[in-house]
């Protein structure tokens, strides 16, 4: 079960934009075990997006560089995705990687049936009749629970509703089988009883189709049900990671801590107010030298804005960079269970 | 679908029939009755067939009845009150194919240059091509078409006299009066379908393409293009009432014998009913172009056919 | 929020280090840290002044115009003034831009008439938005019957072939200025309508309109106070694309003989006279045509930069 399908090393993405370079992801390292869900956390902006665009290599050539001081890697079964040529891809994405996105509304060619927008992955990637690829797409939409697919198949995106679309997405993604699912923001756009629905289904098929599965979010509290492990990614850098567990209840960064404030819980006395985060994420044109989340970080130290902490490993799966478990760290005041003593 | 083409073809004859009322009550009905002024410095002759024909002596309102009912039922679109015995239905008949041949092959320069230029420009963004791509754009856009057709006429016709200065009946008179019509046209073809598809090539399902394996030329064809020409549709319609009403300019510059060319001189001449007969006529032709566009549109965009079909 | 557990800290780290001072969230001034904001134009500002091209449309107009209203004070020339022995002259220390085939000053003809094209392209463009944006705005604010009637009947005068109106309105009222302004600008709000009417439909479900409608403000407020002002951005860049299109049109229309009355001229009629001469006197049609190719660049360049300008995707 532990075996790496997805490797990460060293990824550094920069965008050439016109008020100068935005370094949008800084040094990323991660891995993917088969058949596991991985979930990236952050706020919008922190890189998330933009890491799992590098991985299917969707980001746009010219303004994009990719790379690190000592050359970044994506290593998929063992082989690097950044080396392989836009042919070599094309015949990966859709086949072995698949991606779904945010915005149902927006992802769906409106004059494609839905039924061609589904047999194209097949047509695409396997030696297969245009009728034959119609009939999977068929199977493929009775498989993401449309009822009357037989019917729907022959419909456009706009008889869709929200719900169906990401439904029709997902079948569009899951066509070809794929070794690897990147969900990116998959209920964020949807309303609240239907992501559920969505989640359970992504689960569903994911044991069914045995594939790993990359779930990219801002929301902790839908990645508590389907992830096995999580990272939470700030300012273009991995600040913690750890198994759901661990995250959730000991977890070691003052981040962490502040996107679990802001989960709402059933269980919470009305008068409390909920906690929200104050300030924004840094401009990433200029990265900061030390922690980037220290100007919003109530622990902060002087250390934090000039240094940026080493890794501290806590597990075989938790890690996090924080400058508060250095012993030398004021831990006054600090919420229960963040330090603990090994290290 | 039917029932919406229905209802659009009804709104369509109720256009026309505004149009040919306004039209008449305007012309006829301005101070002076300006028809029936006319008529009266007329040889006796023309007087009669005329007066004949129209109830001249008759109230305004009884001349209208006449006239719409000449139109309707007998297609008679009226009679030149300057040169007697030429009908409106005879300029149609013999210089309407004139405009049409004209219009046509500018039409086809238009669309398929500046279509593709758009693209290229689009896919180009940025580089080199765009950048000159655009400034020839804008430059002609700044342009008059009779500007142009002036340029053109005085180095390759008077200048050079590779092909001939005005006239009609050989493929060489076809020659500056397509490319002063066409140009203007490609420019706006070119804009258009440059915005239209950086539009569509910003939008999320063309990275849900990509995201599937389509290599960039299939992602072209079957995801750029047709959701980028649904935008362009709108404009193929008045181009198209243009191809049979001409330019005006150009054929007035060029002594082209086509429907415009006529339709300016029985605005100089002062041809009254002629007037009214060919804008009769214009507004037929502007109109059909309309509902052309609107099924041509349900065709492109299915979110339309289907939605109106359902209705 | 939660119990805080003291934990004694190892012996050797009890001293601070300074480094290790705690500061929080020092220097972190409520939710906008960076940049100060400007203002909705002043930011647009910012934005179209940074583009060379748009600038440089805006100088040319400005030096267009000026050279309308100066030239014919420096050339000293009268533009109706007959000198039958002086026709067809060329461009000379006399005659900067020649003279026509009845002998006048072309560059005077050329400044005066251009002031016309000008003046009616300005004219209507004004009865087009004035007439556009608050037929848009009533029927985007006040919806049922009062929209319905008014998008019939901008469907009926969409309908409707734009030159023929033209040319059947000025052949009824005969050619001067005035007719040729109310000819052409009669069907030209019919865009501005429907796009200010879109505008005021998306603004409207905005909360801070809610609002105002909520405390009493009578519809007129709302479009004076709230809705214009926000959709000023999209009308101006309507407003700088229809100049040119109306000096366009007045020139044809001035082509086809249909144009202001002489002795007034127009940058169309004098390229139309200019056309006849054209095989012999090529430069009586090269200047008028030179000046409506600067004005409407000019025009076409801001208009660009305005829209870029006002663009939210293009902003920061």
């Amino acid at each position: 079960m532990d075996e790496k399908i997805l490797e990460v090393r060293n990824l550094s993405v920069s965008f050439h934009t016109y008020a100068g370079t935005s370094h949008a992801v800084r040094g990323v390292d991660f891995y993917l075990n088969k058949g596991e869900t991985l979930a990236i956390v952050g706020e919008s902006g922190c890189g998330k997006t933009v890491t799992s665009k590098a991985i299917m290599g969707l980001l746009p050539m010219e303004q994009t560089e990719i790379g690190g001081s000592e050359g970044a890697e994506i290593l998929f079964n063992g082989e690097d995705l950044l080396k392989k040529s836009e042919n070599e891809m094309t015949a990966i994405r859709g086949s072995k990687i698949s991606m779904i996105f945010q915005d149902p509304m927006t992802s769906l060619n409106p004059t494609m049936r839905i039924g061609e927008q589904i047999a194209e992955s097949i047509l695409i990637h396997n030696e297969i009749s245009k009728a034959d690829a119609l009939k999977k797409a068929l199977e493929m939409l009775e498989m993401v629970k449309i009822p009357n697919a037989a019917q729907r198949l022959k419909q456009y995106p706009f008889e869709f509703s929200g719900g169906m679309r990401q439904r029709a997405m997902i079948a569009v993604a899951l066509a070809c089988r794929p070794e690897i699912l990147i969900a990116d923001e998959p209920t964020t756009a949807l309303d609240v009883t239907i992501q559920a629905q969505i989640m359970d289904l992504i689960g569903e098929l994911q044991k069914e189709l045995n594939m790993a599965v990359i779930l990219v979010t801002h929301d902790l509290g839908v990645v508590a049900s389907v992830a096995d492990r999580i990272q939470v990614m700030y300012a273009g850098k991995i600040v913690e990671r750890g198994s759901v567990d661990e995250i959730f209840y000991q977890s070691t960064h003052p981040y962490t801590r502040a996107l679990l404030s802001s989960v709402p819980k059933i269980h919470t006395n009305n008068k409390e107010t909920l906690y929200s985060l104050k300030g924004t994420p840094p401009d990433l044109i200029h990265p900061p030298t030390g922690c980037a989340f220290a100007p919003r970080c109530e622990y902060g130290m002087r250390i934090c804005r000039n240094k940026y902490p080493e890794t501290v490993k806590f597990s075989e799966t938790q890690e996090c960079s924080c400058w508060l478990h250095h012993p030398k760290a004021d831990h006054s005041g600090l919420p229960e269970n963040m330090v603990r003593g090994n290290r | 679908m039917l029932k919406f083409l229905g209802k659009r073809l009804a709104f369509g004859i109720l256009t026309l029939f505004l149009i040919a009322t306004a039209t008449f009550f305007l012309v006829a009905g301005a101070p002076g009755d300006p028809i029936a002024a006319k008529v009266g410095q007329m040889p006796e002759q023309a007087q009669e067939i005329i007066s004949a024909k129209y109830g001249l002596d008759k109230p305004l309102f009884q001349r209208y009845a006449l006239y719409m009912k000449n139109l309707v039922t007998k297609g008679d679109f009226g009679e030149s009150i300057i040169y007697t015995g030429k009908t409106a239905n005879d300029v149609i008949k013999e210089n309407t194919m004139v405009s049409a041949k004209i219009g046509l092959i500018a039409l086809v320069f238009q669309v398929s240059i500046g279509l593709s230029l758009g693209l290229v420009s689009a896919l180009k963004r940025g580089k080199a091509a765009d950048h000159v791509i655009r400034v020839l754009v804008v430059l002609a856009i700044c342009v008059p078409s009779f500007v142009f057709a002036a340029v053109l006429q005085y180095f390759l016709a008077f200048k050079w006299k590779l092909v001939p200065v005005f006239g009609w009946g050989q493929w060489t008179n076809y020659v500056l009066p397509v490319a002063a019509y066409a140009l203007g046209g490609i420019a706006s073809y070119t804009k258009y379908m440059r915005s239209s598809t950086l539009g569509v090539i910003g939008e999320d399902y063309i990275v849900t393409a990509k995201a599937k394996g389509c290599t960039s030329r299939r992602t072209l064809r079957k995801h750029v293009l047709r959701n980028s020409l649904i935008p362009i549709v709108t404009m193929v319609g008045p181009a198209l009432s243009g191809i049979f009403a001409g330019s005006f300019v150009i054929e007035k510059m060029f002594a082209i014998p086509g429907l415009g060319f006529y339709y300016v001189k029985a605005v100089s001449d002062n041809d009254y009913t002629m007037i009214i007969g060919l804008t009769i006529f214009f507004a037929m032709l502007f109109v059909g172009a309309l509902i052309l566009v609107d099924i041509l549109y349900g065709i492109v965009d299915p979110r339309i056919r289907v939605a109106k079909g359902s209705k | 929020m939660e119990m805080v557990e003291k934990r004694t800290l190892p012996q050797e780290n009890d001293q601070l280090d300074d480094q290790f001072e705690r500061i929080g969230t020092e220097g972190l001034s409520g939710e906008d840290i960076g940049e100060k904001s400007l203002t909705y134009w002043a930011d647009v500002w910012r934005r179209f002044r940074s583009n060379k091209l748009a600038i440089f449309g805006l100088v040319l107009l400005i030096l267009v115009v000026l050279l309308l209203f100066v030239g014919p004070m420096v050339s000293g020339q009268n533009y109706q003034k007959i000198e039958s022995g002086m026709k067809n002259q060329l461009p000379s220390k006399e005659h900067w831009f020649g003279t026509d085939d009845m002998g006048r000053d072309l560059f005077t003809r050329v400044c005066v008439g251009g002031r016309v094209s000008i003046y009616i392209g300005l004219c209507c463009t004004l009865v087009m938005f004035v007439i556009g944006s608050l037929l848009g705005a009533l029927a985007g604010l006040k919806g049922g019957l009062v929209d319905d009637l008014i998008m019939r009947f901008c469907e009926f005068l969409g309908n409707l072939p734009y030159l023929i109106v033209v040319v059947i309105l000025s052949v009824v009222l005969g050619r001067s200025t005035f007719s040729l302004i109310f000819a052409m600008s009669l069907t030209a709000w019919v865009g501005t309508t429907r796009m200010v009417r879109g505008q005021i439909l998306q603004l409207k479900e905005q909360d801070y309109v809610q609002a105002a409608r909520a405390l009493g403000a009578s519809t007129g407020r709302i479009i004076l106070k709230h809705l214009l002002p926000n959709t000023m951005g999209i009308i101006m860049v309507d407003i700088t694309m229809a100049v040119p299109g109306f000096i366009f049109s007045e020139a044809f229309l001035s082509y086809i003989g249909l144009g202001v009355r002489p002795p007034e001229t127009s940058w169309g009629a004098l390229a139309s006279s200019g056309q006849m001469q054209l095989m012999f006197y090529p430069h009586q049609l090269f200047f008028p045509c030179v000046m409506i190719v600067l004005t409407i660049l000019s025009f076409h360049l801001i208009g660009d930069g305005l829209s870029d300008a006002l663009d939210p995707k293009l902003r920061k």
